[in-house]
């Protein structure tokens, strides 16, 4: 069986960008959890990639950016590519950007151990049993952003806006991809959960039948009202169905003026990145369908969507590039046998 | 699918060559989509514009509607042979609660019946004074495959050398802005134009005026613009009475002022920059005319030597495209230009890759023939721009090949081009198909192929092996 192994962490604008090409991190089982020695770090400029280092006993890093690429790649770089590896965990992939030529100098890195799916309680199951969607349909559900109390907005109400924009902006872009879904895709709210824990994430997709769990967690920065900026860190889980193979997990902190926070805003930050990972959640989820049966006019279908949604990306999307490119050389593989 | 939405829908057709009729109205009926509930029958090349989803209930998805379907008209009032199609839900009925989840396919569904090219449509929601809009357009499957493509003819001919313009789905990047900007515009009334107490055919009149009268709108309420009336009092009149001239013309460079519509030139110039549009007249055989004013006097100018500049890029987008298909290429290159110097477009870039390769298919087409680019320059900026927008994308390539090769006359730079292309997509055959034609036009035994006078680096060491590396290797990918 062929193994994926994706698991993607996008962080932009993260630390304090500073001239010194030095980037400092630290990896550690999960959020929160213990250092991970060891792990394999990667660096790449301008599609240059190269072999770093391993993390210490602490976890820790610190990749001279200067002894590895030539003058050229650092002063015309736009991101910078970290690569992590570890034996039980999922591969992971930071995109920093990388902005007149100051480069990030902190990063954190949770990785996932693979295949590490937690198990529901028999209350927290007869409590989902209501949002379960309709047979044959493709829920993704939102579980509800802890936002900082923003004006007259609820963060009840933000959420429910939140809600029915990423539901219309990853539909949109699913149709402009040209994507045929073979059931009807929503984005629900679990309106009373609260977890951001991702195996507990997918462990809810898993039960609930869904594509896709997304959801985030902001936070203000600033003094002044009006130079108030929120933080956002969003959590998008696809949840695997069935298929031998790590789905992939794209965390993504951004910055929202507070004063785009209670308007439609907030979603069009969210909602390329979104619509993208969707359809690759489908591309995927619709492979393991056709694998087993050796299904070469839908593998050929997926190769074309999948195509199409690659040569819409943009520069800087070189993390959605790299988890498509590998995705389609599993399609070619398959359409090879 | 979005039967719910083909039964209750209404349409609004406005034809936009000057020997049609405009406001039919028709409806279907449940369950019926004959040719009698088609209409623009005879047009060949239209759109359809469905109203924007309001999901907020703003009221502003209705006007928007309107507004994109009748600014669509104004930029392409003078091509015959196209349309525009609105396609609104019936009264107070939301298309949201209609659309369902199809959206780009219930347009689509939508422009099929009425065998519509192209299908517009959007999303707008409001908070705090802001108005955001979201707009989206498909291209129906079934639109000629050559309608967007760019293809080198010769004499005689040779097939092969074509590249296609393959992205069909946009969805364009949100458009920040407010109900002054939308709305607070001057309108031209037509013949029987009739002002009203509310936005209600029904509601009381308050007075008529004549055609030609220019009012100046300050909001929209659904299809109806509301204006200033005598008195300081407001009044409206529904978007079918009036003529709709854009809200501002950019000038590049200074434009003369005419007394009057086609008439004398004045002293005065309109500077390079933006203008309000005061008025709009058509003239016979004198084409379309702006008003504006500069430093206290007004002028007009034709509509021929500035830009106008719509609500949304998206209509430049649309207008382009319609343009483009009417093989009007030096307008096609307005629009596209409006479109990529249009603020915020480059938060898709997706569109705004297809609008660059149509800049640039524009641009190459509007000279005529290889030769007059030739002794003049080649702008092979828009691909490039193409490319760096969507740099993973085949098409851009594909096209900047053509014109390296047509216009440049290196073959040796054009193969970069290509085989960046196949490598990117194996699949697609265009590269494939242009090396095979050069192979076989450049270097078969015996070939007389008059591209070799065009082309000066025909033998170039290594350029007959990639050229032939190319042409079989793409074959292969493609078995």
């Amino acid at each position: 069986m062929t193994h994926i192994l994706f698991a993607l962490f996008c962080v932009f604008a993260t630390g304090v960008a500073g001239a010194a090409p030095l980037v400092h991190g630290i990896v550690t089982a999960g959020a929160g959890g213990p250092p991970l020695q060891g792990t394999g770090v990667e660096a790449e400029l301008r599609g240059n990639r190269k072999t770093a280092l391993s993390t210490d006993a602490t976890g820790r890093f610190e990749i001279d950016l200067g002894s590895l690429f030539d003058a050229g790649d650092l002063r015309h770089a736009d991101a910078l590519v970290l690569f992590f590896s570890m034996s039980g965990y999922d591969k992971a992939t930071k995109v920093m950007p990388v902005e007149a030529g100051r480069f990030p100098q902190e990063v954190r890195v949770p990785l996932t151990q693979i295949g590490a799916a937690a198990a529901l309680e028999d209350g927290e199951k007869r409590r989902l049993e209501r949002y379960r969607g309709a047979p044959g349909s493709l829920p993704l559900y939102l579980i509800p952003y802890t936002l900082p109390p923003m004006g007259a907005a609820e963060p009840k109400d933000l959420n429910e806006q939140l809600r029915a924009n990423l539901e219309r902006v990853i539909l949109t872009h699913v149709q402009a991809s040209g994507v045929r879904t073979s059931g009807v895709l929503s984005v629900k709210l679990l309106p009373d959960e609260s977890i951001r824990d991702v195996d507990r994430m997918r462990a809810y997709g898993d039960y609930l039948k869904a594509l896709a769990v997304i959801t985030g967690a902001g936070s203000i920065e600033g003094q002044a009202a009006e130079a108030q900026v929120v933080q956002v860190a969003s959590t998008y889980v696809v949840v695997p169905q069935g298929q031998a193979q790590a789905a992939p997990v794209l965390y993504v902190d951004d910055e929202v003026p507070a004063s785009h926070l209670a308007s439609p805003r907030l979603y069009h930050h969210l909602s390329k990145l979104w619509g993208r990972s969707t359809v690759l959640a489908l591309g995927l989820r619709e492979f393991a369908e056709v694998q087993a049966r050796n299904d070469r006019e839908s593998l050929t279908r997926i190769r074309g969507y999948v195509q199409a949604e690659r040569a819409n990306a943009g520069p800087g999307n070189e993390v959605l590039v790299s988890q498509l490119n590998a995705f389609l050389e599993l399609v070619d593989r398959e359409l090879k046998r | 699918m979005s039967r719910r939405w083909v039964r209750a829908i209404a349409l609004m057709v406005v034809l936009a060559a000057a020997e049609s009729r405009a406001g039919v109205i028709v409806r279907f009926v449940p369950g019926s989509e004959k040719a009698s509930d088609r209409v623009l029958t005879k047009v060949p090349l239209k759109a359809l514009v469905a109203e924007f989803l309001d999901p907020g209930n703003t009221g502003l998805g209705k006007s928007l509607g309107y507004l994109v379907w009748r600014e669509i008209h104004t930029a392409i009032s003078d091509q015959a042979g196209a349309g525009v199609i609105l396609a609104r839900a019936p009264g107070k009925v939301r298309l949201v609660d209609l659309l369902e989840h199809d959206y780009h396919e219930a347009a689509i569904c939508a422009a099929r019946g009425q065998r519509a090219r192209m299908a517009a449509w959007g999303a707008v929601g409001e908070e705090g004074g802001r108005v955001h809009v979201s707009a989206y357009l498909s291209l129906l499957p079934e639109t000629p495959r050559d309608a967007l493509a760019l293809h080198v003819e010769t004499t005689p001919p040779i097939q092969g050398l074509q590249a296609r313009i393959t992205r069909t789905r946009f969805n364009f990047a949100p458009v920040e802005t407010n109900r002054t900007e939308l709305f607070a515009r001057r309108l031209v009334a037509r013949q029987g134009a009739t002002l009203r107490a509310e936005a209600d055919a029904k509601a009381r009149v308050v007075r008529q005026v004549a055609a030609g009268t220019v009012l100046e709108s300050v909001d929209m309420e659904g299809g109806w613009f509301k204006v200033k009336a005598p008195e300081n009092r407001a009044a409206y009149i529904d978007i079918s009475q009036v003529d709709l001239p854009p809200r501002r013309i950019e000038a590049v460079g200074r434009v003369p002022l005419h007394a009057g519509p086609g008439g004398a030139r004045g002293t005065s110039q309109m500077p390079s920059g933006a203008r309000d549009v005061l008025d709009m007249r058509s003239q016979q055989g004198k084409g379309l005319w702006y008003q504006v004013e500069v430093d206290g006097t007004r002028g007009w100018v034709p509509a021929s030597v500035v830009r106008p500049r719509f609500s949304l890029p998206a209509v430049h987008f649309i207008a382009g495209l319609y343009r483009y298909q009417g093989k009007r290429f030096d307008d096609a290159k307005r629009e596209f230009s409006q479109f990529v110097s249009a603020s915020g477009v480059a938060e898709d870039n997706a569109s705004l890759a297809t609008a660059y390769q149509l800049l640039g298919a524009s641009g190459l087409l509007s000279k005529g023939d290889v030769l007059a680019l030739r002794y003049g320059y080649l702008d092979s900026e828009p691909f490039s721009r193409a490319i760096a927008a969507t740099p993973y994308d085949a098409a851009p390539y594909n096209l900047r090949a053509l014109a390296t090769l047509m216009v440049k006359g290196s073959i040796h730079e054009a193969l970069r081009d290509l085989e960046r292309a196949v490598t990117l997509d194996p699949t697609d055959p265009t590269a494939s198909l242009i090396a095979r034609t050069l192979e076989a036009e450049l270097y078969r035994p015996g070939a007389r192929s008059d591209l070799r006078h065009l082309i000066e680096d025909v033998e170039q060491p290594g350029v007959r092996e990639r050229v032939g590396r190319l042409a079989s290797q793409a074959a292969a990918a493609n078995r």
